[in-house]
Order: C-alpha cells, then structure tokens, then sequence
C-alpha cells in the first residue's frame, strides 16, 4: 500500500490537563496520498482537532497528546520544521475571515514566500504565476475587507497551492459561504486533485459539492474508532450507519414541509420594499440597492425560510424588521407600519437568533441567561436563588436539555449548545416572530434537526412566527411552509421550484 | 518629489518620539503652534495621507482642545484671584499667569502632540512600520507579525462590539454608551480569533522565530539619520529661545 500522506496512529488528546476525559482516544487512521477524503462524524466527536492535529498545529497551539504519533508523508510530524511543514500539509479554516495577516492577495503571497525562504528575486513571479492559475489576478490588490466570504476562501486556497502543499485538510471549509462559491472553490480543488496529485482531507457534514468525486468516506465515531473504506461504489451499504452517526444522507429526496391547510392571517407583509447595503438607520448615497420594490408576504404561525447568496440582503431585511435599517417602501408588521412602532415595543414582538450566537449572550452564566431572557431585563445571580424565576428558568433548560449546564459560562458551551440557548433565551421573551439568521451554521444533521424540530414544535403548538435566513434548499424544503429566494432586487415566492414574484 | 512615507519608519518614530519628549518642557505657545502646524503642512503636502482621514481626526480633537483651553483658562483665573485675595502675588509673573495664555499653554502642547502623532500614523503604512521594526529594531518576526495581523483585525473587533450592543438592545436590556458588558462578549471572541489566526499564519509556514527571507527590506538613508537629529534639535532651540 502507497505512503499515507497522514497518518495517526493511536493518537489520544486532551486540551487540558485537568480533563477528565481524552478528546480523542487511541485514534487510527490514514489518509491517503493523492486522493479526495472526506472526513466525516457527528459534532464534537474530534474531527477539527484531529484535523489541527494533523496540519501540525497542535499540540504546540494549544492541548497535550497523551499518547501515539502523527506521520507527514511517513516522517514524523515533530521532525519537520514549520516552513518544512507547510509544504508538506496546509490547512483552510472554516472562518474566512481570521487567515490572512496582511491587507492584500499580494502581501500575503509574498508573506508566505518568505515564510518558506524563497529568494526574494523570485517573489513577485511566483505570486503572480500563482493567482494567474486559479484565476485570482484581479482579486491580487483588492484589500481583503472589501472581498465577499467565497472570495476570501479562494484566496485562502492561493496561499495554499503557492506554498506547493502536497496535503491539504480542510475544516468545514464552505460554512460560511453560498453554494455558488461552495461549487467554484470544490472545483478548483478537484482540479489541483487531478492535475498536482494533491491530496485533498475534506471535513464537511454535506457531501453535495464532493459526490462527483471522492475517493473514500471515512467516519470518525465515538470512542477512537474510525469507519474507513466507504466509496462512491460502496456508499449505499452505509445509509444506516450514517443515520445512526446523525449525518446527512446525500440521496433521496427530503420529505418536504406540507404546509397546513387554510390559510393563516399575515404577520409581515413588504410592499414596494427598497433596502441598501450599509448599516444604519438613515438611508445613505453610494451603498448598492439589494432591494428593489420587493413585496412579501410572511404569514403568522408559519415558518419562512429566505434564501440567497451571500451579501444578498437576508440580514439585512432583519436588521429593517428590527428597526435598524433605514428602508424605502412599506414594512407592515402586524398591520402597523414598521416604522411608526416605538422600539421597545418593537422588541417585544420581534425576537432575533444572530448567526454566531456567542454574539448574543449577556450574562456569564446559562441559568442567568434563561432568566433575563424570562425577564427581559439584567438579573443578577444572587437575586435569582430560590425564586419563583428560577424555577421557571430551570424548567426552560430542561426542555432544551441544557439542564446539566446551568452552572457553566455560555461561552463553555459547544456551538450547537450555544445556539440551543440563544433559542432558548430568545424565546423565553415570548415575542410572536422569531428571526433566525443561519440557524444551520456549522451544525450537523441531527443537530440541525434538533433545533429546527423545537421551532416546528413552537409554531404549531403557540402560532410562533419564524423567518429563517439559510444557503441550504433542503433545509428549507423540509422545514419551511413558505420559501423566498431574493433574486435580482427582489423577493421571489419558491413554489416546488418555480419561482413567483412577490406575494 | 520625496514623501514622508519615503522616511524610514522607525526613525521617523524616533524623531516624534523625542521630539516629544523635549516639548513637555517646553512653555512657550509659539513653539507649540509651529510644530502643530508643521505637522498639517507635512501631510496636507508632502506625503500620500488621505485628507479626509486627517479631518476625521481633527474635528474630536478640536473639541477636546477647547475644553482644555477653558479648564486651563478657569483654573488659572481661579488661582490669580486666590492670589490677588491674600495679597500673595508678585509683579514678575503677571504675563505667565494671565488666564487666556495659561489656557493656550496646556492646550497648545496637546495640539503639538496631536501634530507629531498625527504626522506619524498618517504617513507610516503598518506594513513598512512592521518590517522596519524587525530590520532596524531587530524586533523577533512573531512579535512584528502578531502587531500586524491585530492591526487587520480592529475592523472586525470594532463589528462584534456593535453586535454585542445590538443583542443588548434587542433583549429590551438598556445599557449606555460605556458600558462594559458588551465588551466581554466582543473580548471572548477577540481571544479565539487571535488564536485561530496564530494557526492559520502557521498553517501557512509562518515560523515566528526562524530563518526567513524578505521580499523588501526598509534600508537606512543618510536622510534618515539627519531627520533623527535635527528635528528633535530644531525643536529644543524652539524650548531655549521662544519665550511666548
């Protein structure tokens, strides 16, 4: 059998000393040279540290192994120095936004030519040459604030092939970007895949963007064990396993949302909606219009899912809801117009779950974000013990099954967790719309499921309004009764894919 | 024609520096407005700095500047009738304690400060201020590229601080301009950013403390040194012979 291009074998970690418990235990695996792998596994099961674990980047980042080796193209991961390393493995991260250390493509190019000690003559070609091979000349001096997300991970995946890596580990690399982007990026790395024999190690709980082309599946499941041989030829023996791990099963259609019969009462509607790019409150020249007299109809006890490519508008149209946009046209809510509603009173009828929901917690304790969010104001720890409000705040942990965590700072918590409370929290304010931006963000299937599954429960048991902002058609399939997809300046009904302006 | 970007950065640090430093015995008001005022023409004509920036900053200076003027103006107005009421003051020092020039005093030297510090920021590109640091301060690459990427990062803390504000108002949980909850929330995520991206330069062969090559190096002109001494000089003949 050919060099692994990774490997670990009987690999344990833990972050902290004082752990109870090994993160990974006594983990086995190989990762083969010049092949597509995906690695897959229920979250928090260990991939993105086994994955930082074997690009190099930790135990010296942060954690301790307690037991195995790592083997780079099979040498030793601690006999390669850093530059040595980086041609060997490279990494892209999940986040876009946190991998570049310069201002421009180019700088950062050339930051990484000189990490490897390339004579500083040849820089500038090489750079050039670089972005010239996948297509990136334009993007070389466009400072990277003024890039898009997809952008960004494109030229993430330039510094990468610069460097010559021979192995590349992927983190959730298309989590915060829009199927377009997600398309274009898995192309070019099917590309490098074929033409350089690149080693491509995907971590991603979809497999959409890599059915065409993987070379093997492995599953990473509790206890160290790892499900290794699963290929394109032989994936249909394993719909149980994946079912069984609460991954997504990339075949069959998903059994869509019948809406209810009759129809409900609006809770929104938008007529003639105009919005601009650009925070604040006060519509400003020069920001490019992402709605154009966009009309929509949001009924009450429904969910909506609004749909999109990145930079589209979909958190914008919240922040408009919320008051927090300047906008042109009319926004009624409730039969009110949005703009003429005080905005505290607008907060009460409208509640919003962030994108990254460590944005929104306010306290530093679980049980005291259970009870401000009942209260609606700051509530102190001390204040809480042995009230009515506590009580009512622990039975609300209960039954999101975040009980066991009261104790703990929400920023402790797992990102599925954290979202779970910041529903939670949010909810607790009995507003009647709920707007959820991403709510899919960096989740896996059964996860998502949990979460999604708690709202449908809300909706069809309190007339819970819910609007959600998603990149993933399924996920709106099977859980929204309305889908709108903003297309070309304005809001498009998505009846079983046909697309219908406005209401 | 030369600009003030052409000056090496660290040397031009330097003669702010000092520069500086002998002001904050300086007295005389003059003084003070003619390095104020060569620092807006340095930038305003001699350098690439973005005239909006610049006005950016002025406007909240000027405010704080008057508000220093009349806190120098009452305080000393105070301090002369105090000494007119116990018969304590003398003849020789009626022109230094005269309210008006007492107030110019204190906030002049925060306009020649703002001048310096104004000139060095608007005029010196991080990039170059880092690369010189590790060249002619032979600071270590981990140290220079870690001020770098937190540099690249303000723009994003600054977003997550408002998002923080944001959850705050929409809970209907009023909290002031100042308040420093927020700033936890903004603060977590400041820590995990710089860790993760302390990996991803890594991930990308970034040896804080290993051989590396340059693509530019920031050398030393003759010019440079000259800067370096005689701006300093030409302000502490200012602080000797300018007596107003």
């Amino acid at each position: 059998m050919a060099e692994p291009a990774l490997e670990a074998r009987g690999l344990s970690f833990r972050y902290l000393e004082q752990n109870r418990k090994n993160v990974l235990e006594d983990v086995c695996i190989r990762f083969p040279a010049g092949k597509i792998t995906i690695l897959m596994g229920s979250s928090g099961c260990g991939k993105s540290t086994l994955a930082a674990l074997l690009a190099g980047l930790y135990p010296e980042n942060g954690g301790i192994v307690t037991g195995g080796e790592r083997r780079l193209f099979g040498r030793l991961m601690e006999d390669y120095t850093i530059p040595q390393r980086a041609q060997a493995v490279s990494m892209m991260f999940q986040n876009a936004d946190l991998q570049f250390c310069m201002e421009t493509l180019r700088q950062e190019l050339t930051f990484c030519l000189e990490n490897i000690s390339c004579p500083p003559e040849e820089m500038a070609a090489r750079a050039t040459r670089a972005a010239a091979e996948l297509g990136m000349e334009d993007l070389l001096d466009r400072p990277f604030t003024t890039l898009s997300g997809g952008e960004k991970q494109k030229a993430a995946l330039c510094c990468i092939f610069l460097l010559g890596a021979k192995a590349i580990l992927l983190d959730e690399p298309f989590a915060n970007i829009d199927p377009f982007w997600a398309a274009r990026i898995a192309q070019m790395l099917k590309a490098l895949n074929r033409q350089y024999g690149t080693a491509i190690i995907v971590i991603d709980h979809m497999l959409d963007h890599w059915l065409d082309a993987f070379d093997e599946i492995q599953i990473l499941l509790g206890d160290g064990q790892v499900c290794s041989g699963i290929t394109r030829e032989n994936l249909g023996d394993y719909q149980s396993l994946f079912q069984a791990e609460g991954l997504r099963w990339p075949y069959g259609a998903t059994p869509a949302h019948t809406p209810g019969a009759g129809e409900k009462p609006p809770a929104i509607i938008l007529e003639g909606l105009t919005l601009s790019a650009g925070k604040g409150r006060h519509q400003k020249e020069g920001h490019p219009l992402l709605l154009q007299g966009a009309k929509a109809l949001f009924r009450k006890g429904e969910m909506t899912a609004l749909m999109g490519p990145s930079g589209c508008g979909k958190t914008t149209l919240f922040r408009a809801l919320l008051g927090q946009q300047a906008y042109g046209g009319s926004i009624r809510i409730g039969g009110r117009e949005c703009k003429k509603i005080p905005q505290k009173e607008l907060f009460r009828e409208i509640g919003i779950v962030f994108q990254n929901p460590s944005n929104q917690f306010i306290t530093q304790n679980v049980l005291q974000e259970a009870a401000c969010g009942l209260q609606g104001r700051m509530v102190k720890k001390e204040a809480l013990a042995g009230t009515e409000l506590e009580k009512q705040a622990i039975a609300l942990l209960e039954e999101f099954n975040l009980h066991r965590f009261r104790k703990y700072s929400p920023y402790m918590l797992s990102q599925g967790q954290q979202r779970r409370l910041a529903v939670l929290s949010i909810l607790a304010g009995k507003q009647g719309i709920l707007l959820l931006d991403e709510p899919t963000y960096g989740q896996d299937d059964a996860m998502t499921r949990e979460i999604m599954g708690l709202l449908r429960r809300k909706v069809e048991e309190e007339g819970l309004t819910v609007l959600f902002s998603t990149h993933d058609a399924r996920l709106a399939a099977e859980w929204a009764d309305t889908c709108y997809v903003f297309s070309g300046k304005e809001l498009c009904r998505e009846d079983h894919g046909i697309h219908q302006p406005g209401v | 024609m030369k600009t003030m970007e052409s000056i090496n950065p660290v040397f031009k640090m330097g003669a702010v520096l000092l520069s500086a430093v002998i002001l904050t015995f300086n007295h005389a008001v003059i003084l003070n407005l003619l390095v104020f005022a060569a620092g807006m023409v340095l930038i305003l004509f001699f350098s690439r700095a973005e005239k909006r920036r610049l006005l950016k900053f002025l406007l909240p200076i000027g405010l704080i500047i008057t508000a220093l003027f009349i806190t120098g103006y009452k305080n000393a107005e105070q301090t002369l009738l105090a000494s007119f009421a116990t018969g304590t003051h003398g003849l020789g020092g009626l022109a230094s304690m005269s309210p008006v020039y007492t107030g110019l005093q204190l906030s002049t030297r925060v306009l020649a400060y703002v001048g310096l510090g104004l000139l060095f920021s608007l005029t010196t590109p991080a990039e170059d201020m880092v690369l010189s640091m590790m060249h002619q301060l032979r600071v270590k690459p981990k140290f220079a590229y870690g001020i770098l990427a937190a540099f690249h990062l303000v723009p994003n803390i600054a977003r997550e601080l408002e998002d923080a504000k944001f959850a705050y108002k929409v809970r209907g949980i009023s909290c002031g301009p100042f308040a420093l909850q927020p700033f936890f929330a903004a603060m977590v995520n400041c820590i995990r950013w710089s860790e993760n991206l302390a990996m991803a330069m890594e991930s990308k062969g970034f040896d804080g403390d290993g051989k590396r090559t340059y693509a530019r190096i920031l050398s030393v002109r003759p010019a440079d040194i000259i800067i370096l001494i005689a701006v300093p000089l030409l302000v502490l003949l200012g602080t000797l012979f300018l007596k107003y």
